[in-house]
């Protein structure tokens, strides 16, 4: 397999693993700060946006960022 | 009121008391946000051109080590700036300030690297101001609430604080409250001299010469039943304008 194959797969699990690590601090914030019923729109992001939002958008790029990848890889 | 309730030990967040409750809590504006954003703009308009030139970035790269190489490092550089872009995204959830009917807390934490408390006792504020200065702040309504110790000369600053004024008015209300309590259950009575500033404010009709109270005309009723005066010959009425500390 080329050298380049080969960083760019650990690029992709590097980055696979720092999003899940990201998401097991963000679950144990949650457990240790509930805030959730003093969320207003005063503190949303534009008045709606929670950070649960972000942790979806979050991981939906960072599987597609993993499909486009592994697809580049794979027709290359 | 106090209420004395032992459960609310970290009910919302770590190092909340037993017996505190939280009030209000806020997170900066998003102006904070904004350059992030139109950086990540112009990196997701790199990234599509890049995916709608996959075919030809492929010919390119096949064969040449030079630029699979170079292609290697842009592809890394983007990978990090996306986490970490995402990463700082989150952190902007987790930067809060605590309003509490006990204290006011400045909580920065991050999901990796901070995790810090700043809390001052709503008992020891002397002074809060709202600092609202250029047309971004009027415009978008954010601005920085400065609090003043009265023990010390230190200054705590809450900077970018969306919607500062209701914030400013939320704080000023439980710090009263809270100092409130506090001299009522010490029974210590509030003098002019104990407190100096926030007297002048409330009781700023009086004045006191020779310790009888002189009432100018724009005492109102609420501060006269309070000081137990009633308008008979005995008080001194001084127009406007006039020196208050002249004996008339």
């Amino acid at each position: 397999m080329p050298i380049f194959t080969v960083l760019t797969i650990l690029v992709i699990i590097g980055s696979l693993t720092f999003c899940l690590m990201t998401l097991n601090r963000l679950f144990t914030y949650n457990k240790k700060y509930n805030l959730k019923a003093f969320e207003s729109g005063q503190t949303k992001l534009f008045g709606v946006i929670e950070k649960e939002h972000i942790v979806i958008i979050y991981v939906l790029l960072t599987l597609m960022h993993l499909i486009f990848t592994v697809w580049f890889i794979w027709t290359m | 009121m106090d209420n004395v309730n032992e459960g609310n030990k970290n009910k919302n967040f770590k190092g909340q008391h037993g017996d505190e409750n939280l009030m209000v809590f806020f997170r900066k504006h998003w102006v904070v946000l904004a350059k992030d954003f139109l950086y990540f703009g112009v990196f997701v308009i790199i990234v599509a051109i890049a995916i709608l030139q996959f075919k030809n970035i492929q010919n390119v790269l096949r064969g040449n080590g030079e630029m699979e190489l170079l292609f290697f490092m842009g592809f890394l550089a983007a990978t990090v700036y996306f986490h970490r872009f995402f990463v700082n995204f989150l952190d902007y959830f987790l930067k809060i300030g605590i309003i509490t009917d006990k204290r006011v807390i400045d909580h920065k934490k991050s999901l990796f690297l901070m995790d810090n408390m700043d809390s001052i006792d709503l008992s020891n504020i002397q002074n809060i101001e709202l600092i609202k200065e250029g047309i971004l702040p009027a415009i978008l309504k954010y601005g920085d609430i400065r609090v003043f110790m009265s023990a010390s000369s230190t200054v705590k600053t809450f900077y970018k604080v969306p919607l500062a004024k209701y914030y400013y008015r939320r704080l000023n209300e439980e710090k009263e409250i809270r100092q409130r309590s506090f001299s009522s259950n010490e029974n210590i009575k509030v003098e002019s001299q104990d407190v100096p500033y926030e007297q002048i404010d409330r009781v700023k009709a009086f004045n006191v010469i020779n310790k009888e109270p002189i009432l100018t005309k724009q005492a109102d009723r609420h501060q006269r039943e309070k000081a137990g005066l009633k308008l008979t010959s005995d008080l001194k009425i001084i127009p406007e304008g006039e020196d208050s500390l002249k004996q008339s």
